[in-house]
C-alpha cells in the first residue's frame, strides 16, 4: 500500500518528476558514455596496435605512422626501401614480418598492398580464398557492402588514396578472389592485394605516364607528381629511385621482448627510417587526448551533482506540500520511521529510475554509434559492454540522490501532525 | 471505557510557556455516543489528540480500553491508534488521487492484522456498507462531498475501532447531506459496537447524542 502511495505521489506530480528523471538520466548518460566510449576506445585501438611488436616505417611522426599504417586513417609519411623487408625476412629473431604497401583506392576505399602472413591474425574468409596472383584482392565486409563488388567483380583503381582528384588506372584490373569477414576493424573499410600487385601498378602507370593525354585538372596533376617526388625522395637515402620496390611500412612480430629491444634499436641506427612500437605510441596519444575526457567527464560529474540538487529541492518543497498527507497517514496509525522511509523510499525510486534509464539509453546511443564506427571507421564500439565504472557510477548516483532524500525526510519524520489536521 | 484524568496540557511559544487545558475528569463509556461541544480554542481537538495517542499530556493520564497511553512509546500508540481509533474529519482528508478502495485499504496497512486478500474483501464490504459499493474504483476527486465523507467513514471503521472520533464531519456538507451523514455514522458506530465521540457545533445534533460534554465548562484554563 504504501508503494502504491508512492507512486500515486510520482504520478500525480508528472511534470516536476519528468524533470527531476531526466537530469539524473542525463546526467548518468553522459558520464557513461563518456566512461564507456573512451574505455572501448583505448582498448579497441590498443588491442589493434597490439598484434606487431615494432612498426617500420619512414621518418617522421610516429603517431602519423601507426595510423596511416594499422588504421589507415592519416597519409603515409612515406616508403621505406625493400631492402628492410628482405632483411628483416632472414632475421632469426623474427616471427614475422608484413610489408604493407599503400596503393590507390577503389570508390575510396584504400587498396593496401600486402602479403597473406597479414591475415594470419583475427582475419577470416567470408568467401573465396586470399589473393594468389598479381591482380587478385581481397576486401572488407564494409567494402563489400558499400560498393556491390562480389568474388569475380574487377575493377580499376584510382590514383591516390582519396576518392576525388586521382585518375584512373584503367589498365591495370583488380580481381576480387575473397571478402573477409567483419572484424569491426578498420580492415573492413579496406581493400588488400598483393603486395606485388601495387608495384605492378605503379610500373605499369609509369611506363604510360599521361601519355595519352587523359584531361587532367592542373591541380590533379601538381598533386600526382608531388606524389612520385615524394616517393623518390623519400627512398634515395638507400639507393633506390624505382617506384617497383618500395614499401610504406612494415609491421613486425619478434620472438621476444628481448628480441624486440634489440630490432628496434638496430632499425634505429638508420637514419632513413624509424622503429617504433606501435601500441606504446598509441598509448602516449592516448594520454595526450585524456585531457580532452578528464574535461568531459568532470562536466558529466558536475551535471550530475546538479542533479542531485534538483532531487534534493524536488524532495524538499514535496515533502512541505505533503505534510498534511502525511499528518493523514500518521492519523491513520502510521509510525514516525513509516512515513519517514516513504519518502526516503521515493527519493530511491526517482532516482533509480532517472539512473537505469540513463544507463539503458546510454548503451543504446553506444550501440549506435558502435554501428557506425564499424560500417565507417571499423572500429569496434559495442553497446553490450559494461564497464566496471559504470557499476560505481550507478551505485554512486543512487547513493547521492538518497542523501538528497534524507533531509526531507528528516523534515517528514519531524512533523507535528496534529498541526495539519483538521 | 474511556478514562481521561487530571489532564494539563502545556506548550511553549518562543519560550514562553502556555497552558491549553487543565482538566480534571472526563469518562465515556463503552458504546455511548457523545458530542463535544464549545467555543474554538477551547481544547476539543487536543483532546481528540489525546485520545488517539498523537499526543501526550503534560500531566495526567489517558486510558482508552484500560490502556494508558501515557505509558506507552510512540510507536506503540500508532499501532494502536490503527486498532483501537478511527478518524473522520471535517475536510475529509482523503488522498484525492486514491481510489475509495485505496483510501480505505490504507489504514488496514498500518493494523498489520488483516492478509492482502482479506483487506480488499473487508474494505469493498464497508464501501458498499457506506453506500460507495459502485464507486469503489473511482479517484476521490471526482466524488462529491457527501461521497468523501462516505469514504472517510469507511475508512474510520475498516479495522474495527473501539473508538471513533469524528471532527465535525458535517462542517463541509449542506444541511441535508450533513443529516444523513451524521445519521449514517450513528448507525455504523452502532453496528459496530465502537464509542462514537463527535465535535460539534451544530445544535440542532445534539439530541442524537447519548450525552453532550461542553469542553469549555470542564476547562479549568478558559474558566
Amino acid at each position: 500500500m504504501i508503494l502504491q502511495f508512492i507512486k500515486t505521489n510520482i504520478l500525480s506530480k508528472k511534470l516536476r518528476n519528468f524533470l527531476t528523471i531526466f537530469s539524473i538520466l542525463v546526467s548518468v548518460m553522459l558520464i557513461i558514455m563518456v566512461q564507456n566510449l573512451t574505455a572501448q576506445l583505448k582498448s579497441n585501438v590498443v588491442e589493434n596496435a597490439g598484434t606487431y611488436d615494432i612498426l617500420v616505417g619512414a621518418n617522421g611522426s610516429a603517431t602519423q605512422l601507426v595510423l596511416s599504417s594499422m588504421f589507415y586513417y592519416d597519409n603515409p609519411i612515406g616508403n621505406i626501401n625493400i631492402s628492410y623487408y628482405e632483411n628483416l625476412q632472414k632475421d632469426s629473431r623474427i616471427v614475422k614480418v608484413v610489408p604493407i604497401g599503400m596503393g590507390d583506392n577503389y570508390n575510396g576505399y584504400k587498396i593496401i598492398g600486402t602479403s597473406t602472413d597479414f591475415f594470419d591474425d583475427g582475419y577470416e574468409l567470408k568467401a573465396g580464398t586470399l589473393f594468389e596472383k598479381e591482380g587478385d584482392v581481397v576486401i572488407g565486409s564494409t567494402v563489400a557492402r558499400a560498393t556491390g563488388l562480389s568474388i569475380g567483380s574487377t575493377f580499376s583503381g584510382m590514383h591516390g588514396l582519396t576518392e576525388s582528384g586521382g585518375h584512373e588506372h584503367a589498365d591495370f584490373k583488380y580481381t576480387v578472389v575473397g571478402i573477409l569477414a567483419q572484424t569491426k576493424t578498420p580492415s573492413d573499410t579496406v581493400i588488400y592485394t598483393d603486395i606485388q600487385s601495387v608495384w605492378a601498378v605503379h610500373g605499369l602507370e609509369h611506363d604510360h605516364d599521361h601519355e595519352e593525354g587523359e584531361e587532367h585538372d592542373e591541380e590533379t596533376l601538381m598533386a600526382e607528381e608531388m606524389e612520385h617526388e615524394e616517393e623518390e625522395h623519400t627512398t634515395s637515402g638507400h639507393g633506390t629511385t624505382s617506384s617497383e620496390d618500395l614499401i610504406t611500412a612494415l609491421l613486425v612480430k619478434t620472438t621476444s621482448l628481448a628480441n624486440q629491444v634489440l630490432v628496434t634499436n638496430e632499425l634505429s641506427k638508420n637514419a632513413d627510417i624509424q622503429a617504433i612500437n606501435p601500441a606504446a605510441t598509441l598509448r602516449r596519444l592516448l594520454v595526450t587526448l585524456n585531457a580532452g575526457e578528464v574535461i568531459v567527464t568532470l562536466v558529466a560529474y558536475v551535471s550530475i551533482f546538479l542533479s542531485v540538487i534538483v532531487l534534493f529541492t524536488t524532495m524538499l518543497s514535496a515533502s512541505i506540500e505533503r505534510r498534511k498527507d502525511i499528518s493523514i497517514l500518521r492519523a491513520l496509525g502510521a509510525n514516525r520511521k513509516t512515513v519517514f522511509l516513504t519518502i526516503l523510499l521515493e527519493t530511491l525510486i526517482i532516482a533509480l529510475i532517472g539512473a537505469i534509464l540513463g544507463f539503458v539509453i546510454a548503451h543504446l546511443a553506444i550501440g549506435i554509434a558502435g554501428n557506425y564506427t564499424a560500417v565507417n571507421y571499423g572500429i569496434n564500439i559495442s553497446g553490450f559492454s559494461v564497464q566496471t565504472s559504470e557499476i560505481f557510477v550507478l551505485i554512486g548516483a543512487v547513493l547521492l540522490s538518497v542523501l538528497a532524500g534524507i533531509i526531507p525526510a528528516v523534515m517528514v519524520y519531524r512533523t507535528d501532525a496534529t498541526k495539519y489536521l483538521k | 471505557m474511556i478514562n481521561l484524568k487530571n489532564l494539563r496540557m502545556k506548550y511553549y511559544d518562543n519560550g514562553t510557556e502556555i497552558e491549553a487545558l487543565k482538566l480534571k475528569k472526563i469518562s465515556i463509556e463503552d458504546g455511548k455516543h457523545v458530542a463535544f461541544i464549545g467555543s474554538s480554542g477551547c481544547g476539543k481537538t487536543t483532546l481528540f489528540n489525546l485520545i488517539s495517542g498523537m499526543i501526550t499530556p503534560t500531566e495526567g493520564t489517558v486510558e482508552v480500553n484500560d490502556v494508558d497511553l501515557t505509558t506507552l512509546t510512540e510507536v506503540e500508540r500508532d499501532l494502536f491508534r490503527a486498532n483501537h481509533i478511527g478518524y473522520i474529519f471535517q475536510d475529509f482528508n482523503l488522498f484525492p488521487d486514491f481510489t475509495a478502495l485505496q483510501n480505505v485499504l490504507l489504514p488496514m496497512s498500518f493494523s498489520k492484522r488483516y492478509s492482502k486478500k482479506e483487506m480488499n474483501e473487508l474494505a469493498k464490504d464497508i464501501l458498499k456498507k457506506v453506500g460507495m459499493g459502485e464507486k469503489i474504483n473511482q479517484k476521490v476527486k471526482t466524488l462529491s462531498g457527501g461521497e468523501k465523507q462516505r469514504v472517510a467513514i469507511a475508512r474510520s471503521i475498516v479495522n474495527k475501532p473501539d473508538v471513533i472520533l469524528a471532527d465535525e464531519p458535517t462542517g463541509n456538507l449542506d444541511y441535508k447531506n450533513g443529516a444523513k451523514i451524521m445519521e449514517l455514522i450513528k448507525e455504523i458506530a452502532k453496528e459496530e459496537k465502537a464509542t462514537l465521540i463527535v465535535i460539534t457545533h451544530n445544535n440542532s445534533q445534539l439530541d442524537m447524542f447519548d450525552e453532550v460534554i461542553n469542553i469549555e465548562e470542564l476547562n479549568e484554563v478558559i474558566k
